[in-house]
């Protein structure tokens, strides 16, 4: 009997801890390069994330090939020469929501909680923080953050002839549209 | 005279600026004019991917895949299809990001399906992904 009870609080806890897991495989992140010259914009819009709704841990991983430009010399100069994306294919972020219990994952709303991680490009990986804004709706849980970062710290070097048109910082916006694992 | 000739060479000029923005700023990359592709399946694909990555993405990367294979999945975000390619793996399938310019065709598509695709490997997160993917017709 000992043994039936526990292996149903078992069964209970493990489909309780996968029910707190939000997932995507489709995520969007956009950057954007302002500078006077020109403005650079590119779209990545296929990012795996994943959320847990009860630790705040925060996770996702892209493709650096995935980033769609407007033009494809743009494309082939940023896969190339800037992230090098053969050499480092991949992207990640690793990270934890400070004030996870700011956030009712059970009901519809719009919620602001802080997350502090690793972003990790071109092997080089470096303390992120950032203010995640969370929206609530029919069971479905849409969250947006912004990040500037400078390209000098994840050693992308913009050679002398192209730094009127690249911005050392350059801003990244984070869309996620989460559905229950 | 004068005037001609100038205006002849200012024509000229326009025409071969043309030419080169188009070709600069224009999407060109479609992967069914490229000159070589490398014919495998979903299964093979992923598998090598799931197993070897490193070797994949050298084997791989860059590379037009031209796929034959069943939809698992069909998903439309915004005004974008991907289509999965069913890879008889419960470890992933393949992704096929679509380019828009086929909306009409791919509208019409369903889960089942047998379909043929060509498209850019860019590696692999849970899926293999491959993206300017388009659909090959008639073969």
């Amino acid at each position: 009997m000992k043994k039936i009870i526990l292996s149903i609080a078992i069964l209970a806890l493990v489909l309780n801890l996968s029910a707190q897991k939000y997932h995507t495989k489709t995520g969007v992140i956009k950057f954007l390069s302002k500078t006077k010259l020109e403005d650079i914009k590119a779209e990545n819009r296929k990012v795996v994330s994943e959320l847990n709704s009860v630790t705040g841990d925060l996770q996702f991983l892209l493709l650096m090939k995935g980033f769609d430009f407007p033009n494809q010399l743009m494309e082939d100069h940023f896969n190339e020469t800037y992230a090098e994306s053969t050499k480092y294919p991949k992207a990640s972020f690793k990270g934890k929501l400070i004030d996870v219990k700011k956030v009712d994952f059970t009901k519809d709303g719009t919620y602001t909680a802080d997350v502090t991680g690793k972003l990790t490009i071109k092997n080089i990986t470096k303390d992120v923080v950032s203010t995640v804004t969370f929206v609530v709706k029919g069971g479905k849980v849409t969250a947006t953050a912004h990040l500037d970062i400078k390209l000098k710290d994840y050693n992308i070097v913009i050679p002398a002839i192209a730094e009127a048109k690249i911005a050392e910082s350059i801003g990244v916006d984070i869309i996620m549209d989460y559905t229950k694992k | 005279m004068k005037i001609i000739k100038i205006l002849f060479i200012l024509a000229i000029a326009g025409a071969i600026g043309g030419y080169v923005y188009y070709k600069i700023s224009g999407k060109e990359n479609d992967p069914t004019k490229a000159k070589d592709s490398v014919v495998i399946s979903a299964n093979s694909l992923f598998k090598l991917f799931n197993e070897y990555e490193d070797s994949a993405n050298n084997l791989y990367l860059n590379k037009v895949i031209d796929m034959r294979g069943e939809i698992a999945l069909i998903e439309k975000n915004e005004n974008r299809y991907s289509i999965f390619i069913n890879s008889n793996d419960s470890a992933g399938n393949v992704s096929c990001e679509m380019d828009t310019i086929q909306n009409h065709l791919l509208q019409k598509l369903k889960e089942k399906d047998i379909v043929n695709i060509k498209g850019y490997c860019i590696g692999k997160l849970i899926d293999v992904e491959l993206n300017k993917c388009r659909l090959i017709e008639n073969k």
